[in-house]
């Protein structure tokens, strides 16, 4: 009898307890939906849970594998401490439009890349952007050596606005199988051993060829029906800086009073470059660069044999795998000259900022943006990074075969300049001025000098001289 | 084998019997319990789960088409725009440097007009002269690469409305041979909106108009594949859920799996269910899944989710199997505890009395095992006891009467010493007594060889009453013959009780006691009464005579029936012992000189 009961009581047990294990079952199938949207908040809530989490945002325009990098950064760094977590703020489009629009909305963001030109030093001025030297001073722990004056955005002389990150130099691209096709000697891969311009000019009629497989010397030579350019060159400040450097000038003169584009040497570098275009017929016309795909397309699909363009192409050739080479830029004048260019990161005025200061450090550091000096895109910027031995474990297989020489060494020798944007004052207002009258250069309706003289007075009146100073 | 299982069975212990027995009554109902649960829930699960990736792809569908619609907001905004009117309908008077200037006003302007859209990858203005805007990113199209794709033709088609070109490989359909190689970039699939741009705007009451013959821009926008993927990727959580968007043709422009690869046309039974929403079950490789769809009704577009029916119900099932486990495992633990209770119940009075067992076997009947609790055992250890008293006392009586059996055996072989030689002589005698005339010699040997000829002749226990009389007879006539004028002898026995049988020789030890003892001393006046009665089933015997009586000693004496008085009396008593056991009486009463009388009582048999 008692056993009988006992196992009843059991079975009973058994259904009962079956039966509402099953109800629980489906609640939890209810709540998988929305689970995904509730583990980030939750995420969220436990870090401010256990101690005060100061939350930072780090602002910036690139995508793609950089994005991919600044997220490792922002990770690594939220891992090595707990007092802050930064957020990585992905801005592709309307960039400078929208940090306005954040700043007018007192919703500054803490860390910002910003464009020199645009807004840095604008904001510095108006103390939205902070004095890096502050917390500088402020932090002992901070290896002072570790930054090169060149990288330093000052507004200034003890004013830091911001400081360079991912330099990346104007340099020379060139399809090596076109060279080996006319039997044609590569470009040298050191700015000591640079081609005069002649030399260059000569190269490039002879890898120029048009529909009937004649080149630019030929005399029978077709300028409408062009298959193969020689060259295309970049059509803004750092395309045509190089040159001017080499020729002893500068964006402005040396008194800082009138734009460079005016003098002698800047007219002659305008020219230059025009001609070769419009007088060689080695490089396209603003028309036919409608028919041209991208750089990196044109140059592996033997549409031009060589390009100037800043580094950041060889990502996206690395990548590809082209068989492709880099060179030193032509002198016009004594002394091949390149320059670099770096978007500047920088500290807003919040309430943040030693926080903000923190994770500059953190991306200042050594080593932080390494996989972007794997993949081709960036060189350092801390002065820690530049050891050949360090130099040497960022060069890949895949990085081209000059990539040292000519892309590595114009930043330790000086032959590489600093970016005018972030030497030369007022310099947005001066660079829109010059950009139609160039229109009339590149169009071919004007010489140099005749259009450099339409804006020159209107230019010179926006002379603010140099920044720093 | 079956043959050796179930031996072994067989021998197990209660314990690993019962706790069999239990575990399989205790999982058995759970398994079903189990499955039958299962299966109702099964269909209510998939109807749950139908009805909830239903609503996601729903709400994905809206997500789309509101970032679409977007897109396509902004584009209807540009239309009234005054730069982009300034500009395109000054188009046939410009030079290249116009061209130029005008590049970088435009680009500000679409800059702004998608400064809010962030899921635009690449945006253009398309003229056969020039593409303004290209320089923002990696995508540059050249005029020709359009002009072969037919994109402003295309756009001309729709007449100034948003058309959107989906389900295309870019570097096929634009026919360039450097993308056409690429495998893997970004833009390898994009969703492209173009419009024809029909430039107005009116100001101060004035409509500004472009004229007719001047050629419309194209407006071009491309949405990256992964920006429209990102929109429901991981919306749905099942494992192995795969996730597509068909166009108005029926080709994927979106998916997030190799089973459905972009630009295909999907199969005929799912574009059967386009311009519909629902669920229905889908078979895909012999696997079946959940197909969930919804379209997207302003654009013939359509969005299906499959997600493998098994991991519909997986999640839960494994719960339920996991609890299941526990149950099953509880179960088994209880069953093994209960086992274990329940057996030392049963096995602790069983091992008692398998003990008992023991000690009977060595002869010890005490009958002392303890009594337990439990209804069962109680009564089998009560009547285990009583058993063993029942032993001791069948065991003793058995004892008794297999020694009476003996002594009866020997008196009787003693009794039979050569009964023939015995009576040959007496017929010797008395052939010798007729020659010496000795006729009453003769006669004393003539009764006496009677009864020995009686005696040995008749072997039966019990003889009629009849023949027991004759043969005291006799006795009394060779015993008046030795006592003469002693005694008188008087016999009173209805002839109706010579019937009934009596045992042999119970009355001569009786009447010879009272004339041996009785009439001890006497010289004449005895009387010896024989009588018989029948009361009710029973024969009353009585046997008296006048003689000198007994003292108690004496009397005791003969009372004690296997005492060492007369040896025919104590023969006498046994004999009816064995045969009657307590059934008969035997009652004596005597006074010294008054004399004896003993009263036989027997059962009457026939």
């Amino acid at each position: 009898m008692k056993t009988k009961r006992l196992v009843s009581v059991l079975l009973i047990a058994v259904m009962i307890f079956s039966a509402t294990a099953c109800s629980g079952k489906s609640e939890v199938t209810d709540n998988k939906d929305t689970g995904s949207s509730n583990t980030a908040g939750s995420d969220a809530a436990a870090g401010g849970g256990s101690e005060k989490v100061t939350e930072i945002r780090f602002t910036e325009w690139d995508g793609g594998d950089t994005l991919a990098v600044y997220e490792e950064i922002a990770e690594k760094f939220n891992q090595s401490q707990s007092k802050i977590h930064v957020t990585v703020m992905n801005i592709p489009d309307e960039y400078d439009t929208k940090i306005t629009t954040m700043v007018a909305g007192n919703d500054v963001p803490e860390v910002c890349m910003l464009d020199a030109a645009s807004l840095m030093y604008t904001y510095a001025e108006e103390s939205i952007v902070l004095n890096i030297q502050d917390f500088i001073n402020k932090d002992a722990n901070f290896d002072k050596s570790s930054m090169l004056d060149q990288f330093k955005y000052m507004l200034t002389s003890d004013y830091m606005a911001g400081y360079g990150i991912g330099s990346e130099n104007i340099t020379m691209f060139y399809n090596p199988s076109l060279f080996q096709k006319y039997g044609i000697e590569e470009p040298p891969a050191s700015y000591k051993d640079a081609w005069d311009w002649d030399t260059f000019v000569n190269t490039a009629q002879q890898l120029t060829i048009d529909k009937e497989g004649r080149n630019a010397l030929d005399p029978a030579f077709d300028p409408e029906n062009i298959e193969t350019y020689g060259v295309t060159i970049s059509k803004w400040w750092a395309g045509y800086m190089p040159f001017l450097y080499s020729e002893g000038g500068d964006y402005l003169n040396e008194n800082g009073t009138a734009i460079g584009y005016a003098t002698e040497e800047g007219i002659d570098v305008l020219q230059k470059l025009a001609d070769l275009t419009y007088k060689y017929h080695v490089a396209l016309t603003p028309t036919s660069s409608e028919t041209m795909p991208g750089a990196s397309e044109a140059l592996t699909t033997n549409k031009v044999a060589m390009t100037f363009d800043g580094q950041w192409i060889n990502a996206a050739l690395m990548s590809d795998g082209v068989d492709y080479n880099v060179a030193a830029l032509p002198k016009m004048g004594a002394e091949a000259k390149t320059t670099m260019t770096f978007g500047g990161i920088s500290i807003m005025n919040t309430d943040k900022a030693d926080a903000a200061w923190e994770f500059v450090k953190y991306i200042l550091s050594a080593g932080a943006c390494e996989p972007l000096y794997k993949s081709g895109l960036w060189l350092p910027t801390n002065a820690n990074e530049y050891t050949d031995e360090y130099i040497k474990s960022f060069i890949t297989d895949k990085h081209p075969k000059n990539y040292y020489e000519s892309i590595v060494v114009p930043m330790m020798d000086g032959t590489a300049e600093r970016p005018v944007v972030a030497t030369i004052k007022n310099f947005n207002k001066i660079n829109d001025i010059i950009s139609p009258a160039l229109d009339l250069l590149w169009s071919g309706e004007m010489t140099a000098a005749d259009a450099i003289a339409t804006i020159e007075d209107q230019a010179n009146a926006e002379v603010k001289g140099y920044l720093g100073k | 084998m079956v043959k050796i299982n179930m031996e072994r069975i067989l021998y197990m212990s209660l314990r690993a019997k019962l706790g069999i027995i239990l575990a399989v009554f205790a999982i058995i109902p759970s398994f079903v319990i189990y499955n039958q649960i299962m299966k109702t829930y099964e269909a209510d699960m998939v109807k749950v789960a139908s009805q909830n990736v239903q609503s996601i792809v729903k709400t994905n569908n809206n997500l789309i088409d509101t970032t679409l619609n977007r897109i396509e907001d902004a584009s209807y905004l540009l239309l009234n725009n005054k730069d982009c009117f300034d500009c395109f309908s000054n188009m046939d008077i410009f030079t290249v440097s116009d061209f130029l200037n005008e590049d970088r006003v435009i680009s500000d302007v679409l800059g702004k007009q998608f400064a809010a859209n962030n899921t635009v990858y690449a945006k253009y203005l398309y003229m056969s002269k020039w593409i303004f805007d290209t320089n923002n990113t990696s995508m540059k199209p050249t005029v020709e690469e359009i002009q072969k794709f037919g994109l402003d033709k295309k756009a001309a088609e729709a007449g100034g409305q948003v058309l959107w070109i989906t389900g295309y490989d870019y570097g096929k359909w634009f026919q360039t041979e450097y993308l056409s190689k690429k495998e893997n970039y970004k833009y390898q699939y994009p969703i492209t909106m173009v419009r024809q741009m029909n430039f107005q705007y009116s100001q101060n009451g004035k409509l500004y108009v472009m004229k007719n013959e001047q050629e419309r821009p194209v407006l071009v926008v491309h949405v990256l594949e992964e920006t429209l993927a990102s929109l429901y990727e991981s919306s749905v959580n099942y494992e192995g859920s795969i996730y597509g968007v068909v166009n108005e043709e029926g080709r994927i422009i979106s998916s997030d799996n190799k089973l459905f690869p972009i630009t295909s046309l999907v199969p005929e039974r799912i574009l059967n269910l386009k311009s519909s929403s629902g669920y229905t079950s889908y078979w895909i490789n012999n696997i079946e899944y959940l197909l969930c769809y919804d379209d997207m009704e302003g654009r013939n577009w359509f969005s299906f989710c499959l997600i493998p029916m098994t991991e519909v119900i997986q999640t839960t099932k494994e719960q339920m199997q996991n609890s299941q486990r526990w149950i099953t495992m509880v179960l088994l633990a209880a069953s093994v505890l209960i086992a274990a209770l329940l057996s030392s119940t049963i096995s602790k009075p069983i091992a008692a009395l398998t003990k008992s067992a023991e000690r009977v076997s060595t002869g010890d009947f005490s009958a002392d095992t303890p009594v337990p609790r439990g209804k069962d055992f109680k009564i089998l250890t009560l009547t285990f006891n009583h058993m063993e008293t029942e032993i001791t006392r069948l065991i003793d009586e058995n004892y008794k009467i297999s020694l009476r059996e003996k002594d009866t055996l020997i008196m009787a072989l003693t009794m039979q010493i050569n009964p023939h030689f015995l009576y040959n002589t007496l017929n010797t005698i008395n052939m010798m007594a007729i020659l010496n005339d000795d006729h009453e010699t003769s006669d004393l040997i003539v009764s006496l060889s009677e009864m020995l000829h009686y005696s040995f002749r008749n072997t039966n226990e019990k003889i009629p009453l009849s023949d027991e009389v004759q043969w005291t007879i006799n006795y009394i006539n060779i015993m008046s013959r030795r006592f003469e004028g002693v005694f008188e002898t008087k016999i009173e026995i209805p002839d109706e009780l010579m019937v009934y049988k009596v045992p042999k020789f119970f009355l001569q030890p009786i009447v010879e006691n009272s004339i041996l003892h009785g009439f001890e001393g006497m010289s004449g006046g005895g009387i010896l009464r024989l009588c018989a009665e029948k009361q009710g089933d029973f024969i009353v015997f009585t046997v008296s005579d006048n003689g000198k009586g007994m003292e108690i000693t004496d009397y005791e004496n003969i009372l004690q029936k296997t005492g060492g008085g007369s040896i025919g009396l104590s023969n006498v008593y046994r004999r009816l012992s064995l045969i009657y056991g307590d059934n008969y009486s035997i009652e004596l009463k005597s006074e010294p000189g008054t004399g004896t009388t003993f009263y036989l009582t027997l059962p009457c048999q026939s």
